[in-house]
């Protein structure tokens, strides 16, 4: 039995319940003889019960299709806004495990880009070491070059100031004895010596 | 023509003294407990059947109170809810032979409006303290508008007073106004004829039932909201 044949058995089952009833009842006040009851009949009963059911077959008539089918389509809406949360929960949840799975990688990929970073650090360090090391030595060869050279220069410029002071103190010193007597003495010795040679 | 006799097993609470209203109140509170059992069995993530239907009417109250109320439409949801698909019930239980409309009896509807009524006022002091007073003195707040602001005071609280009884007697009047005509039809023309007026009764118990709930949703809303 399906659900819309259960649900018209328990209709009828209903229906047929509420009618026994209304017969219960008569027959309870008919017989009961209170006051305001001793009166009344089965026709007062009859026609309200008809008009009654006449209402309920027209609603039902009338409303029924347009009823079920709001309701049906209520069901379809939640249905597809449920079925479609799932999918976009699912969808979410593999981009979950695809961005973890991701970001697991990107661990590794961090620690391999760090330990490469490392060793190149490492290595450039040596290396700026060793060229520092290399820079320094030229330096100072070049600091001691530049030095000899300097202390050459400088001897150089002392030994010809030194001579040119002496030049200068000789021809003072020559100035100040050499007399007119003497100056003529020295130029005949010179000439004699010329005549000598010759 | 008499109007036909209360149906079984009602009839035996109104010979043992219970009065009619109060049986039938029960009768409503049964259908209720019974329905809401109903959608609780079958609760599924997918709605079908009772649930389905339960699902919208309490859709249609949530979306009133959110509308209406706003951030507080949630907690007053409850009591809304269960006033109005209480009422509903009433009402229609008056279209069906042999029983009667609880609410077309003034007791059980001043016993439903007296809760909104006090409701209304508690609320009121509870969100805005001694400033609710403001609500009942108009817009006008100065010195000046004192003896406005008075007059407004006096009619405000008239009109206050006057809610719970318009609520009770609107109800009332309608759902006793439905039962005597289709009594009359009936002893005019007892075959078919009041059919038209059930039919209308049932649009009837539907806009009285939304009637009463939505002014209910408005007298808590205009409580806990600011004055201006």
């Amino acid at each position: 039995m399906n659900a819309i044949q259960y649900s018209k058995f328990k209709i009828q089952n209903l229906i047929i319940i509420v009618l026994n009833l209304i017969i219960v009842a008569s027959v309870f006040a008919s017989e009961g003889g209170g006051a305001g009851e001793a009166h009344f009949t089965y026709k007062d009963w009859l026609w309200p019960v008809i008009n009654f059911l006449i209402l309920v077959f027209v609603l039902v008539f009338f409303a029924r299709k347009p009823f079920s089918e709001f309701f049906k389509n209520r069901t379809a809406l939640i249905e597809k806004s449920l079925r479609e949360a799932s999918e976009a929960k699912e969808i979410a949840q593999k981009t979950l495990g695809e961005v973890r799975e991701r970001l697991k990688h990107t661990d590794r990929e961090i620690e391999q880009i760090l330990e490469a970073a490392k060793k190149s650090g490492e290595k450039e360090k040596q290396d700026i070491i060793a060229e520092g090391a290399r820079l320094k030595e030229k330096i100072i060869e070049q600091a001691k070059a530049n030095i000899e050279f300097e202390l050459q220069k400088a001897k150089d410029q002392i030994k010809s100031d030194a001579a040119l002071m002496a030049l200068e103190l000789a021809e003072k010193q020559i100035k100040a004895q050499l007399g007119r007597e003497a100056q003529e003495a020295l130029i005949d010795d010179y000439i004699k010596r010329l005549e000598a040679k010759n | 023509m008499h109007e036909a006799p209360f149906i079984f097993p009602i009839n035996l609470l109104i010979h043992a003294g219970i009065p009619p209203f109060v049986a039938f109140s029960w009768v409503a509170t049964l259908i209720i407990l019974i329905m809401a059992i109903l959608a609780r069995k079958s609760l599924s993530l997918i709605p079908r059947g009772v649930q389905n239907l339960v699902e919208v009417i309490m859709e249609f109250f949530l979306d009133l109170v959110d509308t209406n109320i706003g951030h507080l439409g949630r907690h007053f949801f409850p009591f809304i809810a269960t006033i109005g698909i209480y009422i509903l019930v009433c009402n229609f239980l008056g279209l069906i032979p042999g029983c009667e409309a609880p609410t077309s009896n003034l007791n059980t509807n001043a016993a439903l409006a007296l809760p909104v009524f006090f409701a209304t006022h508690i609320y009121g002091i509870k969100e805005h303290g001694l400033g609710y007073i403001k609500h009942f003195v108009g817009p006008m707040r100065s010195l000046p508008a004192l003896p406005l602001m008075i007059l407004m005071f006096i009619i405000e609280v008239i009109g206050h007073i006057a809610r719970p009884l318009t609520l009770s007697v609107r109800l009332f009047g309608n759902m006793v106004a439905k039962h005597k005509i289709i009594i009359i039809l009936g002893l005019l023309s007892p075959a078919v004829v009041p059919t038209a007026i059930l039919g209308l009764g049932v649009l009837v118990s539907v806009i009285q039932a939304f009637v009463f709930v939505l002014l209910t949703t408005l007298y808590l809303a205009g409580s806990v909201e600011e004055a201006h």
